[in-house]
């Protein structure tokens, strides 16, 4: 069962020109489901449209055409409460995890945000209800009090996803969660990401361009270049496996920035 | 506090110059040694003494009760414009940022409009226009001032808007008004700060220019644009009937001015140490 459909989207930036301003299509004919309970992942390079896609599924961006659907309801028809209601099951957690918070609140405020938006627990059980979702994330009583700045990148990501776990969501899209991360910190989110999936029972959206982390996090991959979806892959495996043009050009232009073998020239 | 005070002595020195400056406004009326309208001629042009300790001017009246009182006119209406003028320029600048579209296009071309002409300009012809007075340039000074709060707050408002903690905000059901509340306008408050101390020194100014053009306070309100412009007549013989309100002018927009600066760099340096401190 699809929690979150995309139909026929497609959507546009106008640029700005002085006579004619002209359509800069970003994303073109765009079809998705998202299954329940599966990491769907969005791999690409920069510049692909991901998170320009990402945010569509958001509702924080019309797309200039077509309709996205989550829990059967038109995401960008909903008002009010209704969509007050569908905004409580879709969170998200972005990759500038510096700037995905306020510099002036500590982190009780910043999770306690969305909890007083929805009245999700009473006042007096609001801290108890925050420490434990800091401790979920490996963190501890001890960081309520503290600012953004004295925490490490890690940790504040791991303070976004404290606050995109706090509504009890059904989706959380990750909008590259680990790129700004360094190698030890990316292997400790993900393996993090992977457990609150189950405990927690979560869709994913995840959007990389790294495919170690696809490889490790997904269950369903779906390749988008030049802002068009052109292969989806419903086991890792298969995309692996895959000799397919799409997946073969991201596999080879993506790590030969980390090259696996080197050939050495035998001197003469 | 104790080391707040330590680290920014100059900061602290120049806030409690202001909070005097406030206070000695305050209290003049129970400072003046004299009353400052009682015309005595007989006594007119005096040199310091124990009952005038300035001295007197061309009517015989006190010049340090004047000079008291006209703070009043000069600081009093520099304040209220300021808090006028920051208040509608705050509100039509978070508005016009963060609804954008045609609120933001009508707004933004009315505050074009208004920018178009020189300042002192536009406030000589609003007040032609109203008639002479205090609370006439006050008017004009607001009507002027406030498209300039409004165009800062707009830019603050939408580089602030591209912030993830606003978009994240927005997905996590915070109406718009608590983001403008709770995230918008607390990360503009440091910029407005700085702003608000220099512009009074402008807004002072401005009073004083327009009641030495004859525009502002009327006699016989003791103001210190006014009291130059009646000392101008006897610059050769009594200089210093123009000299007192004139260093106080100076004074005042000096100390403003530096809080100003202190406050700037009281943020800027703040900021550099975020940057040291976030150890990415």
């Amino acid at each position: 069962m699809a929690i979150l459909t995309l139909t026929d989207i497609a959507h546009s930036y106008q640029k700005k020109g002085l006579f004619q301003p002209k359509q800069a299509p970003v994303l073109e004919h765009i079809s998705l489901n998202i299954p329940v309970g599966q990491c769907f992942t969005l791999l690409g390079v920069s510049g692909a449209g991901k998170s320009t896609l990402g945010n569509i599924m958001l509702g924080i961006e019309r797309p200039t055409r077509g309709t996205v659907t989550f829990l059967g309801q038109n995401l960008y028809e909903a008002k009010g409460a209704t969509l007050k209601q569908l905004r409580r099951e879709l969170q998200v957690v972005f990759q500038d995890s510096l700037s995905a918070v306020d510099p002036r609140m500590t982190a009780e405020q910043i999770i306690a945000e969305p909890l007083d938006n929805y009245q999700m627990v009473a006042q007096a059980d609001k801290r108890a209800y925050i420490t434990e979702l800091l401790e979920q994330v490996g963190l501890s009583a001890d960081d309520l009090t503290k600012y953004p700045r004295q925490f490490s990148g890690g940790q504040l990501q791991r303070i976004n996803i404290a606050r995109a776990l706090a509504l009890k969501p059904k989706l959380i899209v990750l909008d590259e969660p680990i790129s700004s991360l360094d190698m030890v910190n990316q292997r400790l989110i993900i393996d993090l990401l992977q457990r609150l999936k189950e405990d927690f029972q979560l869709t994913y959206v995840f959007i990389t361009h790294d495919i170690k982390a696809a490889c490790l996090l997904s269950d369903h991959i779906a390749i988008l270049e030049a802002g068009t979806i052109t292969e989806q892959y419903t086991t890792v495996a298969d995309f692996i496996a895959s000799t397919k043009s799409a997946a073969h050009h991201l596999k080879t232009s993506l790590l030969a920035e980390h090259p696996m073998k080197r050939t050495i020239r035998s001197l003469p | 506090m104790r080391t707040f005070i330590k680290q920014h002595k100059l900061l602290t020195f120049y806030s409690v110059l202001v909070l005097l400056l406030f206070v000695v406004t305050l209290l003049a009326p129970w400072l003046a040694p004299n009353n400052p309208t009682t015309v005595n001629l007989a006594l007119k042009l005096q040199g310091p003494s124990a009952q005038y300790p300035l001295g007197t001017d061309h009517l015989g009246r006190c010049v340090l009760s004047r000079l008291l009182i006209g703070m009043q006119a000069s600081l009093g209406s520099a304040a209220f414009i300021f808090v006028c003028a920051l208040s509608i320029g705050l509100m039509a600048g978070t508005i016009a940022g963060y609804f954008g579209g045609w609120i933001d296009y009508v707004l933004m071309r009315i505050c074009e409009t208004m920018m178009a002409f020189p300042n002192l300009l536009l406030v000589i012809g609003l007040v032609g226009m109203f008639g002479p007075g205090l609370k006439q340039v006050v008017l004009a000074l607001i009507l002027v001032q406030w498209v300039y709060y409004a165009r800062i707050f707009r830019g603050m408002v939408l580089s602030l808007k591209t912030e993830n903690y606003v978009k994240v905000a927005r997905i996590n059901g915070s109406s718009s008004f608590k983001i403008i509340r709770k995230h918008i306008v607390p990360n503009i408050m440091p910029p407005l700060l700085v702003m608000s101390t220099l512009e009074m020194g402008w807004s002072i100014m401005n009073i004083s220019s327009m009641s030495f053009l004859g525009l502002g306070v009327q006699a016989p309100t003791p103001e210190w644009g006014m009291m130059i412009l009646e000392g101008k007549s006897f610059v050769r013989t009594n200089i210093e009937l123009m000299l007192y309100p004139g260093l106080c002018i100076m004074l005042v927009v000096i100390i403003f001015n530096l809080l100003g600066e202190s406050l700037a760099s009281l943020f800027g340096v703040k900021k550099q140490a975020l940057k040291g401190k976030e150890g990415l």
